[in-house]
């Protein structure tokens, strides 16, 4: 029973036995003890369990584990460069673009495959890059402003 | 309960003892005291505070706890 | 002697209370004179890496060693009675530990309906009462075997006549849905049971005279949907039970203490023995001041003797927590030419799910609290419905009747010609007011909040084609309540506090500001956390705005106790009498011509010398922090509605609310937008969905649509400041007002934007565009 995969998270090698429907998400918060993903729907409507699945932005509930095999994923968990914080994540915090939190792990991912492909996004670039993501906090405004400074940190 | 809308005046040194005597004077009251009420003072809205002193000639409302988000 | 008026009857269902107030800081009349050196910035939040780097840990992010996975079994039918269940082929299968049913909760509830009410919720017993409702629970090695005997559950439910709609629950032949249940606050008690729960009544004056003084009288009937607190995170428990009847529970919730003294309560364990641990929360709004499956994890693992974890759906989410009232409204105003209000009047009907509630009385109580009304009279009747108990969100109830009265103040104002902004400062309420839900009004906001509307530019900035505007405003009361801080100083000299308030916004920092202030030393200086339910005394959940406001208050308090133990400990250090000992930016000084020539010893070397000069140092206080002091807030807001489409864009938002003192302004801020953005949602888009089935139609965020990022503009936030007398540093709750007005004021923008007056809300496109068609003909 199960599928044995061997993937890169993170730049690391893991290796798991995931059953077959089990969804890439699951695999990351039960298997590999990745908990940054999160459940907000679990039918890709939320965005909070948002990865980075070979460059591509995915809702980690919506692919299965056992398609892993040979891919990249990027979660939040790898997206500081060890203490140093990543450009979006630290203009999050001294932006209060966060309240509960719970998500802005899938809004740091979402942004961040945003700023890869549009490193200077309009304001209403930003807004449509980021619908696929629900918060119910803040009313979207300091996330957005957030999001405008770290671009213009990381252009500069 | 006492019914209805209603003005009552009485002698009381502290929202306790208000509680007390209204309870002796209208047993009716005991149930709504014991499951919870407000008192707003003067204005100023008390839910659990019973020390509370009572101003000479203050106008005292009780009022339903009221739940909030 | 004192006048006492008693205009209805206490309802809600309260802890009991008892605590001791501590005397000191009540009132500050130097506060606004006060020069803060640390509040009112904006230093980064001590969560914000654990919360951008996933670290955090939520709900759902906690594991047991050991742990089952729980899964609750949910009725198809929104009214049955339940005939017989059967578990055991369930029970027999390989993996499954443990299968509960409402057999499994015995009535320990002492005759206390209201809490019977909660249990009866958290699993049905003789009928199922609502689409979702709880019917019995499995704990299981895995989640595949729970899903497994899930089905292998046989219930044999008698569907019954069943009602979802406020209006036609309270006609005569509805469906009756408790037998038990006999209006409340009719005189004479009904002889018949009837979904209609509750009447009550508030106001003053002679509303008939006053309309027959009005020149110009508006009356109309209003509608508002359901709609859910929608928090991103679903509920989720995670509980162990001992054989000796130790436990424990990690939970997300908005109540710690609370849960833990109901959940006690209806298992009968001893509350010390339950130690219950608040995770990071996930969003709550009011949806997770209510317990739902936490009771069932600990009724599992207690059977199972093994811990249990239950994560609900989104899908459960929706059709069994949260929503708040839909509602149903009448409204009349009358005023003179000269825009004077002469008579207000109101009924509200709202349901409040399928267990009697207090949700129209809610309604009626601040529905004209923003006016200084001389005739007002509010009459609400509560109504049982077949669909999942209300739950507070946020401000409850007020939005709902802030629709309907501020639509027909600006329907009014217009009438006789008037600016609506005029029209409002005209008849605000101010000091000295008698509110129209009785007590008389100290210094408020409402006034101030609505002066500096008038003088916004948002007020003056041009309008395009298809665009309205709409400006209203919005009341709660805020509370405060029964609240516990300790602060701790480490012997290396820095400061540990424990909050019992669970930190849904930022509190956290707003807390260690406000050590940090009245201790004089460095924001950084200070961790605050939210402790367990085992490490301070009770405190109350966070809601009715009182989070910040409560806690800072007892975290001041309790600092001047720690400062009182430091200028002890460095006179004794100094070998001088304590009262030749002040404390200031952070060290403690000799004063007087004696000693004025010492160096102060600071936190750091009172620390070292701590175990030399008794111990210890720490501060504490236990207080029911009372005074919160009512909030008042103005909106405006710009639409574009498409003629076409019926569809509505948001393209401007201003709030301007009162906070007294901003500890931290962008939290204050985060509140008001955050607030806004929900009551867009709700006037826009949100709303529940029943079919004829008496099923939800849509328990997911694709077809309960709350907004995204595309969907709003940025929105401008104005915080004023008239300082709370009853807070040492002035702060006002500021968390639920900023939900009240956008539901009006975007009614009377689109209102405005199409020419058809907006009474029924969400204005989602189908419906504005009904109502163009029908004005059309």
């Amino acid at each position: 029973m199960g599928v044995h995969v061997k993937t890169t998270v993170n730049g690391d090698e893991v290796e798991f036995t995931c059953a077959e429907d089990e969804v890439l998400l699951e695999v990351l918060r039960n298997r590999l003890g990745l908990t940054g993903a999160k459940e907000g729907c679990g039918t890709g409507d939320c965005g909070a369990c948002s990865v980075i699945l070979d460059g591509r932005l995915v809702c980690s509930c919506l692919v299965l584990g056992a398609e892993m095999q040979g891919k990249k994923v990027e979660t939040i968990e790898g997206m500081a460069d060890g203490a140093k914080l990543h450009p979006l994540q630290q203009a999050f915090i001294d932006h209060a673009a966060l309240q509960c939190g719970i998500c802005t792990p899938g809004f740091l991912i979402a942004a961040d495959a945003l700023l890869r492909k549009n490193p200077d996004p309009t304001e209403e670039e930003i807004r449509f890059g980021l619908a696929g993501n629900l918060c119910r906090c803040t009313g979207y405004d300091k996330i957005v402003r957030a999001v405008q400074a770290a671009a213009k940190e990381m252009r500069s | 309960m006492v019914g209805g809308a209603l003005s009552i005046s009485m002698q009381a040194e502290t929202i306790r003892e208000l509680f007390r005597k209204l309870v002796e004077q209208h047993p009716g009251m005991e149930p709504h005291i014991k499951r919870g009420v407000a008192v707003a003072i003067d204005g100023k809205i008390y839910r659990d505070q019973w020390d509370t002193p009572l101003p000479e000639g203050a106008e005292i409302y009780l009022m339903p706890r009221v739940p909030g988000g | 002697m004192v006048t006492l008026n008693e205009d209805n009857n206490p309802s809600e269902a309260a802890a009991p209370t008892t605590s001791e107030m501590h005397a000191n800081g009540t009132h500050n009349p130097d506060l606004v004179k006060r020069n803060f050196k640390i509040i009112g910035t904006r230093p980064r939040r001590p969560d914000g890496i654990d919360k951008v780097t996933g670290r955090a840990r939520y709900g759902a992010d906690f594991n047991f060693p050991g742990q089952l996975v729980g899964l609750v079994l949910r009725s198809p039918h929104p009214h049955a009675e339940i005939v017989k269940i059967d578990t055991s082929k369930a029970e027999k299968l390989a993996g499954v530990k443990a299968v509960i049913t409402a057999a499994d909760l015995p009535d320990l509830t002492g005759g206390d309906r209201g809490l019977m009410d909660i249990l009866e919720n958290c699993m049905a017993r003789k009928k199922a009462l609502y689409d979702g409702h709880a019917v019995a629970a499995v704990a299981a090695v895995d989640a595949t075997t729970a899903r497994k005997a899930l089905k292998l559950i046989e219930v044999k439910y008698k569907p019954l006549p069943h009602v979802t709609d406020v209006d036609e629950a309270l006609m005569p032949g509805a469906p009756v849905i408790h037998d038990h249940v006999f209006t409340e606050g009719v005189e004479p008690k009904p002889t018949k049971p009837s979904n209609w729960c509750k009447r009550a009544e508030y106001g003053h004056g002679d509303v008939d005279a006053g309309f027959r003084e009005a020149d110009v009288i508006i009356s109309r009937s209003y509608k508002t949907e359901q709609t859910h607190q929608g928090y991103i995170e679903p509920h989720s428990v995670s509980a162990s039970v001992s054989p000796d009847g130790m436990a424990e529970m990690w939970v997300c919730t908005q109540g710690h203490f609370v849960y833990r003294n109901q959940c006690a309560q209806l298992l009968g364990m001893d509350a010390n023995k339950l130690r219950v641990t608040s995770s990071e929360i996930g969003g709550g709004f009011g949806g997770k001041t209510h317990i739902w499956a936490e009771p069932l994890a600990l009724a599992l693992s207690r059977k199972a003797n093994r811990p249990v974890k239950i994560t609900m759906t989104r899908d459960e989410v929706f059709r069994c927590t949260g929503p708040t009232s839909s509602a149903s409204m009448d409204v009349k105003i009358g005023a003179k030419k000269d825009g004077t209000i002469t008579a207000a009047f109101a009924e509200l009907r709202y349901q409040g799910g399928a267990f009697p509630g207090m949700w129209a009385e809610l309604g009626a109580m601040t529905a004209f609290a923003c006016y200084d009304l001389k005739n007002v009279k509010t009459v609400s009747k509560d109504a049982i419905v077949n669909r999942p108990k209300t739950a507070a969100y946020r401000a409850p109830s007020s939005p709902i009747a802030a629709f309907a009265v501020e639509s027909a103040v600006d329907e009014l104002a217009k009438a006789i010609g008037m600016n609506p902004v005029d029209f409002r400062i005209k008849n605000a309420a101010k000091e000295g007011t008698k509110s129209s839900y009785g007590p008389v009004y100290g210094p408020i906001g409402i006034g101030p909040t609505l002066e500096a509307a008038k003088h916004h530019p948002h007020m003056k900035a041009p309008l395009g084609k298809n665009m309205g505007r709409g400006m209203a405003c919005g009341f709660w009361f805020n509370f405060g309540g029964q609240t516990c801080v300790d602060v701790n100083v480490t012997p290396d000299g820095f400061v540990n506090v424990a909050q019992g308030t669970v930190d849904v916004g930022g509190s956290r920092a707003s807390i260690a500001m406000a050590v940090a202030e009245e201790l004089g030393v460095p924001y950084e200086s200070v961790r605050s956390i939210v402790a367990d339910t085992s490490s301070l005394g009770h405190n109350d959940m966070t809601d009715g705005s009182r989070g910040t406001f409560s806690s800072s208050m007892a975290a001041i308090f309790a600092t001047r106790n720690a400062i009182k133990v430091l200028r002890e400990r460095a006179a004794k250090t100094w070998e001088i009498p304590v009262d030749e000992v002040e404390w200031k930016d952070g060290a403690a000084h000799a004063k007087g011509v004696h000693h004025g020539n010492r160096p102060p010893l600071s936190l750091k070397d009172i620390a070292a010398q701590a175990g030399n000069t008794g111990g210890p140092v720490a501060g504490h206080a236990e207080i029911t922090a009372d005074g919160a002091g009512v909030s008042f807030a103005t909106h405006i807001a710009d639409v574009e509605t498409d003629p076409e489409t019926g569809r509505s864009l948001v393209k401007r938002y201003t709030v301007i609310q009162d906070a007294g003192k901003a500890l931290h302004p962008a939290y204050v801020e985060g509140q008001y937008q955050g607030g806004a953005a929900q009551g867009i949602g709700w006037a826009l888009n949100e709303e529940y969905v029943y079919g004829k089935d008496g099923r939800l139609q849509n328990p997911g965020f694709l077809d309960y649509r709350i907004p995204v990022c595309s969907d709003l503009p940025m929105i401008d936030t104005q915080i004023l400041e008239i300082p709370n007398p009853h807070h040492p540093y002035g702060v006002r709750g500021v968390g639920e007002t900023s939900i009240v007005p956008p539901l009006a004021a975007l009614g009377i923008a689109v209102t405005n934007a199409t020419g058809v007056r907006q009474t029924h809300v969400p204005m989602s496109p189908p419906r504005v565009l009904k109502s163009i068609k029908s004005k059309a003909k």
